[in-house]
């Protein structure tokens, strides 16, 4: 059996089964079991609480695939948080926050098939809105945004803080070419293969990163340039420059991303090709902790470091930890969980196909590593569906909402202003819409007259209104730009039962709310009403 | 006629009917008669500590009778198989296979790469310090184009070793030097374990130590300098005996492991303080021609002894596991000279009975005069044990040494093609 573990992705895993295996015992195991490994077997496996096998087991995975009698596959529990291709519980309903802290974000995107576990805010916070993409995305996103990682212990509990909190920052595992050796709290760990890699071939100098496009403006970019330091044929510094098309980044954020994707392409990408012979790795380094590793006759040294190790001063580099793939070696004890109200637990130990091989470690320098994807950086990375993206955003597409109850304003002191509940419309900041009310209203009297206006967040504004007067004129009111405006209502209305007043423009707001129409009675205590189920009002959102 | 195969040193020849030549392949057997049971052990440890050697992968092989076979081979696999009376006669028979290194057995070119960076210290020394290159006796030609070296002040080695050292202008990082040495001086002057077979030292090869391999019956040096643990009856436990080689004889320094507070004795290797003496366990962590290390571990106590070519100091590296403390030594000197500090450090400051000098140092702040001990708590530290060689021509002041052991440098030395 083989596990891979991956920081901040499911992995994956394939248990193999020794030919004698009853039949019976593979068929005990369901889709949708859970695999546990424990560094020593727990014997007999009935003997413990589910508590005390989450708490013991080293790993756990989801049991996805039986391709034969003899074999199971699947991913670690990372996988509930959504898959590699998309499929899991998706934010098909919004989740919106407004300067929300970590903890508040992680709260909303964890899915009820994980526990709260341990969340330390960062200090930053996020306003953002997440819809139609896997959970997995958006706590991608929101946490490099807010400057932290999450994790998925074996015990099913989501974890998430910076990554110095929530990692192993300072190792404990040094890696070398001599034999494992204990030393005080750091154990040493024999490299069996131990190659160095230095990659410059997607070296950058220069970021233009490119967001949505504008009307007429051309799209804003953002620009990030670093030190140069190499040179090319003709002795001239490189030029190498590199486009990020971020359309789904806010003009505001466009020079962020060019600067992070910059800080992933500005050095020299180091990988190291490493195995080792280690029983149980998970129990001394797991994928974001941070190893030391040391090879002088490959060059893996940093004398920015120093570490008294087996009686010789080293000068280690430190390494993060992306990936480890390890085999489950005898000794270990395997079990699969069913859920339940009572879970149950089957011991898979005693038909296991060991293996031991050498244990496979993926690590590298960054300590923000995407894979090197500089789309990674958006919300959605595995691309939320464009034709959803287009049917299910106001872009283009014009809204409409209706009020379900009358709304009156019969307040005793005349021209009191007020909102017309109900009748309104979300906006965010930093982007623009058109807006069109039209309300059909009441009024207690043909001497009762009226004014009709809007308020909203704090936008760029600007919108005209017109409402009935007498049966042949109305009350026009134009140049509006700021809200509540006109101050005074008009003297008249057409009708005491139907009369119609328009307001319609277009907002750029600087700040996220609500836009909601507003009206006043001319007379106190004269009841004007918006009626229910004919006043609407229909916006649309510009690009 | 006599051969050397790695450090063993065999009074016989290869028995000539068995002597074959495949390409680069040699093999042949040789009588194992030795003049004692205890030299019979010696030498079975020495070959078959070739096998599976974890710091070694090359080794010389000399034959006095046919010098044309002199040279270094790798993948060397010695089967020794004792005679029915070999624990009474020291006699067996050894069968040896080994394959010579590419680019020329007869001289091939060793790397050496330093790694060096300057200890934490206490003492504001920030700057750079010399390192100390090796060239052992024999070296044909040296290499050390990626350094700036002068010659280092006479030291002297136990006959018959024989070694060159050079210091060179510190350059923090890894850089490497290249040299030829002939199979015969490949261990010349080398950092060696040694283990008391019978009473007699031989060297030990790979890491396989003898089973009493603990508190006593053991040393590690280089032919300039070499530590050994030493019973000691006033303080019921052992002291660590640095020695220096004059020209003449081997003599040196105790020194007793204290706790420099609490004014208690540190049983690096167990004591008879509290009952029957009990001892360390012992171990090889690591046996190269560039560098020794043991290690021994008693109690909560973890030390690391360390003996590099070419370096007259011993490194000292002593943790005090999960308990802070305030390590230090107590020095006893033939004669109990007078001593003195600098900083980091503490020297005798005058010649004991054997003409000798010592000098400790730390790269920690140190209190406790000639008596040193770590001025904060802690659960680590690392000591330089040696002579005091007094290089310093006017000042005398011990700063030499010291910056030689603040440039904290490991060796790494392989075999490489020309």
């Amino acid at each position: 059996m083989t596990v891979t573990e991956r920081l901040m992705k499911p992995g994956q895993f394939t248990l193999r089964l020794l030919p004698e295996t009853p039949l019976s015992v593979w068929n005990a195991v369901r889709e949708f079991d859970h695999i546990m490994v424990t560094p020593a077997r727990l014997d007999p496996i009935s003997g413990f609480s589910d508590a005390n096998i989450k708490t013991a087991a080293m790993w756990t995975g989801v049991a996805l695939r039986k391709p034969s009698a003899t074999q199971i596959e699947g991913a670690g529990l990372a996988w509930w948080l959504g898959s590699d291709d998309g499929v899991g519980d998706l934010l098909d309903t919004a989740v919106t926050g407004t300067t929300a802290n970590l903890t508040t974000w992680v709260n909303a995107l964890r899915p009820s098939s994980l526990s709260a576990g341990t969340v330390t805010n960062t200090g930053t916070n996020l306003t953002y809105s997440f819809q139609w993409i896997t959970r997995r995305e958006a706590l991608d996103f929101a946490c490099r945004a807010m400057g932290a990682e999450w994790r998925v212990n074996p015990s099913g509990t989501l974890d998430a803080a910076a990554p110095s909190t929530l990692f192993v920052s300072t190792p404990t595992a040094v890696i070398t070419r001599r034999p494992d050796a204990k030393q005080g709290t750091r154990r040493g760990l024999e490299a069996t293969e131990l190659t160095v890699g230095r990659d410059v071939a997607g070296y950058t100098t220069k970021v233009i990163a490119v967001a949505r496009t504008g009307d007429t403006a051309l799209a804003p970019t953002g620009t990030a340039t670093g030190a140069n330091v190499y040179k090319d044929y003709n002795n001239n510094d490189v030029v190498l420059e590199r486009l990020v098309d971020a359309t789904d980044t806010p003009a505001g954020s466009v020079a962020d991303v060019a600067t992070a994707t910059l800080a992933l392409w500005s050095s020299v990408r180091r990988s190291v090709k490493l195995s080792s012979r280690t029983y149980a790795v998970p129990m001394h380094a797991r994928p974001g902790d941070s190893v030391w590793a040391y090879d002088p006759t490959v060059g893996l040294i940093d004398t920015a470091n120093q570490l008294e190790w087996s009686g010789e001063t080293i000068a280690p580099v430190l390494l993060r930890v992306r990936a480890i793939t390890w085999p489950i070696a005898k000794g270990m004890g395997v079990y699969a969980r069913r859920s339940g109200s009572t879970p149950t637990y089957i011991d898979l130990t005693d038909w296991v196909e060991w293996e031991n091989g050498d244990t496979v470690w993926d690590v590298g320098a960054s300590a923000w590593d995407v894979d090197q994807d500089s789309s990674q950086l958006s919300p959605a990375y595995l691309g939320s569906n464009p034709a959803i993206e287009a049917r299910t955003s106001a872009v283009g597409q014009r809204a409409v909402k209706f009020i379900t109850s009358n709304v009156t304003n019969n307040n005793a002191t005349p021209n009191t202003i007020a909102d017309v509940t109900g009748l309104s419309f979300p906006v965010v900041n930093g982007k623009r819409y058109g807006f069109r009310f039209q309300i059909v209203y009441t009024a207690a009297a043909t001497g009762t007259g009226s004014r009709w206006s809007i308020n909203g967040p704090t936008a760029n504004v600007h919108y005209r209104s017109e409402y009935s007067l007498t049966k042949t004129s109305r009350t026009y009111n134009e140049g509006l730009t700021t809200y509540d405006a006109p101050a005074a209502a008009n003297a008249t209305s057409a009708t005491t039962g139907s009369n119609i007043a328009v307001i319609e423009g277009t907002i750029a707001p600087t700040a996220d709310g609500t836009v909601i129409a507003r009206f006043a009675s001319e007379v106190g205590s004269s009841a004007v009403v918006a009626l229910a189920n004919v006043s609407y009002v229909e916006w649309w959102e510009y690009p | 006629m006599t051969m050397t195969l790695g450090r063993a040193a065999i009074d016989d020849d290869p028995d000539g009917s068995s002597l074959r030549f495949r390409g680069d392949e040699v093999s042949f057997e040789f009588n194992l008669g030795a003049s004692s049971v205890a030299e019979y052990q010696a030498i079975t440890q020495q070959l078959r500590g070739m096998a599976n050697n974890a710091d070694e992968t090359v080794f010389p092989f000399t034959w006095s009778e046919d010098p044309t076979l002199d040279g270094y081979y790798k993948n060397v696999q010695v089967d020794v198989e004792p005679s029915p009376v070999a624990l009474t006669t020291g006699t067996a028979i050894a069968k040896v296979r080994m394959e010579r290194v590419e680019g020329g057995a007869a001289r091939p070119r060793l790397e050496v790469t330093t790694t060096s960076v300057v200890r934490t210290n206490s003492h504001s020394i920030v700057a750079p310090s010399p390192l100390l290159l090796f060239a052992p006796g024999g070296t044909i030609d040296f290499d050390p184009s990626e350094y700036t070296v002068t010659a280092f002040g006479t030291l002297d080695v136990a006959a018959p070793e024989d070694l060159t050292a050079y210091e060179a202008s510190s350059t923090l990082g890894s850089k490497s030097y290249r040299l030829g040495v002939p199979a015969g001086s490949h261990y010349s002057a080398a950092a060696t374990i040694e283990a008391d077979y019978g009473g007699t030292f031989y060297p030990l090869v790979g890491q396989h130590a003898p089973a009493d391999f603990n508190e006593a019956n053991w040393r590690i040096g280089n032919g300039i300098v070499r530590l050994s643990p030493s019973w000691s009856a006033s303080d019921k436990t052992y002291k660590l005996l640095v020695e220096s080689w004059n020209g003449t004889a081997w003599a040196g320094t105790e020194f007793l492991a204290v706790d420099g507070v609490a004014a208690g004795v540190y049983p690096l290797f167990g004591s008879s303080l509290s009952g029957p003496l009990t001892y360390a366990a012992a171990r090889i962590v690591r046996n190269s021609p560039e560098t020794c290390i043991i290690r021994f571990d008693f109690s909560t106590l973890v030390t690391f002894v360390t003996v590099s070519r070419g370096v007259p100091f011993v490194v000292v590296h002593v943790t005090t596991v999960g308990q802070n403390t305030n390590m230090g030594w107590n020095v006893t000197a033939p004669g109990a000279p007078a001593a003195t500090t600098f900083t980091g450090g503490a020297r005798a400051s005058a010649n004991d009975s054997n003409g000798r000098r010592w000098l400790i140092s730390c790269p920690s702040a140190l209190s406790g005069g000639t008596a040193p001990y770590v001025t904060s708590a802690t659960t680590s530290s690392t000591w330089q044990l040696c002579p005091d060689y007094q290089l310093e021509i006017t000042a005398n002041n011990g700063l030499t040494m010291r910056n030689y052991f603040m440039a904290a440098t490991s060796f790494r030395q392989q075999v490489v093609a020309r």
